[in-house]
């Protein structure tokens, strides 16, 4: 395999394995293009342009009407855990500025803000929402990316952008709390509060709001490692199943999704799927 | 005091004609009553009876055409289809983790 191409896009480390050099610059310019239409902290991006428009129906690209349907689906598939509309519960739970310049912050928490997913909806390259509902794609974007640049590759390799890792052909992987597996197909991602954390108001928040609640969720789960067919398929579902807490597993074993649950204590549960798979392999071998 | 019995006294001519006219008008004007109702009752009828029976009308409201739930949860859960995992073989080439 090719030398890795490193490179830092979305506020996160990027790894293409597999790529020659113009693949990898390929692969860096799409993420450089997503992020200069997604970021939430850059005025000039297109998410925070729809934002602010005052307009109940919006005109936007072609790649941002894309997220946004993506987005209604994965809300669909989760029942709408996965939700593209908390960005005002995001910020109410102290989440306002780029993760880099986060600071402790003694004030309280903003009141808590409930979905608006039902006000969304999209017309072809039109987003219709209610006025004054504001997005964040941020729960997609990312995994689509590494999808996408992995379609760029011609053979095998892999991309893997903080963490979410998707792959063409067998890849050795390190797991969250250690141990490693082998990814013979798909996606790996991992969602939990670990590193994306901060104060406020004297208490730890985090970035996963549960929208049931519209406030950081609180899940006994530190980190969820889901392996999907695709890295969006990984990442929604990993997203789920640690808002769902202790239904997490048994959700994803509804869908036939092998899952590793990682505890504050470092206690490590697998769910039948993630057991099945690696016994059925062991007992194969 | 005695005289010529006299025959009864019949209306005037124009008198008696213009009742009988008069007469004859209303029933023409009952019978147009008559046949128009009767015209726009058989065409209502008719009217129904065509859309309860021709193929081409429609019978109900039109509503959207609805599938199963399951095929609908099938295909919103195709979104979340799994990737396959084994046993570490080598040393693991990258890290899977919260970013």
């Amino acid at each position: 395999m090719t030398q890795a191409a490193r490179f830092r896009a979305m506020g996160c480390d990027v790894v293409v394995g597999g790529a020659s050099d113009a693949q990898g610059r390929a692969i860096a310019g799409l993420f450089v293009e997503r992020d200069r239409i997604f970021s939430r902290f850059r005025p000039d991006s297109e998410l925070c342009a729809v934002n602010r428009s005052p307009a109940p129906a919006v005109r936007v690209s072609a790649a941002f009407a894309a997220a946004v349907g993506v987005a209604l689906a994965a809300a669909r598939a989760t029942g709408g855990l996965v939700d593209p509309t908390l960005l005002d519960a995001l910020e109410h739970a102290g989440y306002d500025v780029d993760f880099a310049r986060l600071r402790p912050d003694p004030r309280p928490c903003g009141v808590p803000v409930p979905s608006a997913l039902s006000a969304v909806s999209l017309a072809g390259p039109v987003v219709v929402r209610r006025p004054g509902v504001r997005l964040d794609l941020a729960g997609v974007v990312k995994a689509q990316a590494v999808d996408d640049g992995l379609a760029r590759l011609p053979g095998e390799g892999f991309v893997s952008a903080g963490g979410d890792v998707a792959s063409r052909g067998p890849l050795e992987v390190a797991l969250p709390a250690g141990g490693s597996v082998r990814l013979e197909r798909g996606a790996l991602a991992t969602s939990g509060v670990v590193s994306r954390h901060w104060l406020r108001g004297g208490a730890r928040r985090h970035h996963l709001i549960d929208p049931r609640t519209g406030a950081p969720a609180n899940s006994p789960w530190e980190q969820v490692t889901v392996c999907g067919a695709t890295c969006l398929a990984a990442d929604v579902a990993a997203k789920a199943a640690f808002l769902l807490g202790d239904g997490g597993p048994r959700w994803l074993d509804g869908r036939g999704l092998p899952g590793r649950f990682v505890r504050a204590d470092g206690t490590v549960v697998a769910n039948a799927a993630w057991s099945g798979a690696i016994h059925r392999a062991t007992a194969c071998a | 005091m005695t005289g010529v019995p006299q025959p009864p006294t019949r209306s005037p001519a124009r008198g008696a004609g213009g009742s009988r006219l008069a007469a004859a008008r209303r029933r023409a004007q009952r019978a147009k009553v008559v046949v128009t109702a009767g015209g726009v009752a058989i065409f209502g009828v008719a009217l129904v009876l065509a859309r309860a029976s021709y193929a081409s009308h429609a019978k109900h409201p039109v509503q959207p055409l609805t599938v199963p739930r399951t095929f609908v949860d099938t295909v919103h859960d195709d979104l979340l289809r799994a990737g396959i995992v084994a046993p570490p073989q080598a040393p693991p080439q990258v890290e899977t983790a919260t970013s």
